[in-house]
């Protein structure tokens, strides 16, 4: 598989930093995305997105050429969030009481957002007993809003591939949640 | 066609809607700034000597031997070329004074032999005045 990289010389740091600014704009959310569909953690994710952006920027520094920049963000991202789980820092377990459950703390908490968080935290719960390969369709159509063209394209599938998968993922995710007794926002 | 087939759960419950709406919750609002690369501001502001740390301070240490060995050298032939005769350590006003006090006698030589070219007799016994009542040259 082709790394996507080469060594021609590089460009000025402020045409760096520019571009740098604009990759982080489009491509971003992907990054995170990915991330987040395999921890289910929003803070970790933008933890391991962030650090797959200042690799790409040591990357430009020490004069290589990414000529993929949104697929060598995205591989990194998913090397990243893999080589999490090898990590001190999760296997010792460093959340704070407020994430462990994957709810964040709001002071003070209505009644009304109470109920909300703790449907999102079942509905967490259940996405993280899907497969990873769910999870990251699901997060790429409702985190993203991404349509299947685009789903297909980051995910290098057909459309038909994407198709299938998502009604298969939606499936599994509506079974589990019926099971649990989770169908729909207070 | 629909793109997704239908769900297994009751009529009315929203699927997309709640998977929506979970995911609006879990990405952050607002969406952060992009990292800032340390190395990058490192880059930019390091002025071009700097690559070279320890040449500065070597010049610094060679440009301060050089003064000293020259100072060493200039400043004592300076000094000695200045002084006069009779001068010492003590300061240079030592050789004035020397000279103010060559004059002084010299004054008193020739009032004492005025005063024989006039004879005996005359200003016979008169006091040789100090040296102070004459009117020495100043100095200054």
């Amino acid at each position: 598989m082709n790394n996507g990289t080469m060594k021609p010389t590089p460009p000025p740091a402020d045409v760096h930093r520019t571009n740098f600014e604009i990759l982080y704009e489009r491509h971003s959310r992907e990054v995170w995305a990915l991330a987040y569909a395999r921890w289910m953690n929003a803070d970790t994710a933008m933890d391991i997105a962030q650090e797959a952006f200042l690799r790409l920027w040591k990357q430009w520094e020490s004069g290589e050429t990414i000529l993929n920049p949104r697929a060598w963000l995205l591989r990194v991202a998913r090397n990243l969030a893999e080589d999490y789980a090898k990590s001190a820092f999760r296997r010792n377990g460093t959340h704070p009481p407020q994430t462990m459950n994957g709810v964040q703390a709001h002071d003070p908490l209505p009644l009304e957002s109470l109920e909300r968080e703790e449907t999102f935290a079942q509905l967490r719960e259940v996405m993280e007993q899907l497969p990873k390969a769910d999870r990251e369709i699901l997060t790429l159509r409702y985190a993203l809003d991404h349509d299947t063209g685009e789903i297909a394209e980051l995910l290098s599938i057909n459309a038909t591939a994407v198709h299938m998968r998502l009604s298969r993922a939606r499936q599994r995710l509506a079974e589990r949640l019926k099971a649990t007794g989770v169908g729909q926002l207070p | 066609m629909s793109l997704v087939e239908p769900s297994p759960m009751k009529p009315g419950d929203d699927l997309d809607g709640l998977l929506r709406a979970f995911f609006r919750s879990q990405m952050p609002d607002p969406w952060p700034a992009p990292p800032v690369p340390r190395s990058a501001s490192v880059v930019t502001m390091r002025p071009a000597s700097s690559r070279h740390p320890l040449m500065r301070s070597r010049f610094a240490l060679a440009a301060s031997v050089a003064l000293l060995l020259l100072g060493s050298l200039f400043l004592p032939g300076r000094f000695t070329h200045d002084l006069k005769p009779g001068s010492d350590a003590e300061g240079l006003m030592y050789g004035r004074d020397v000279e103010r006090e060559r004059m002084r006698q010299e004054m008193k030589s020739k009032h004492f032999e005025d005063q024989n070219k006039a004879g005996p007799g005359e200003g016979d016994g008169g006091p040789i005045h100090d040296s102070d009542e004459f009117d020495l040259p100043s100095m200054k």
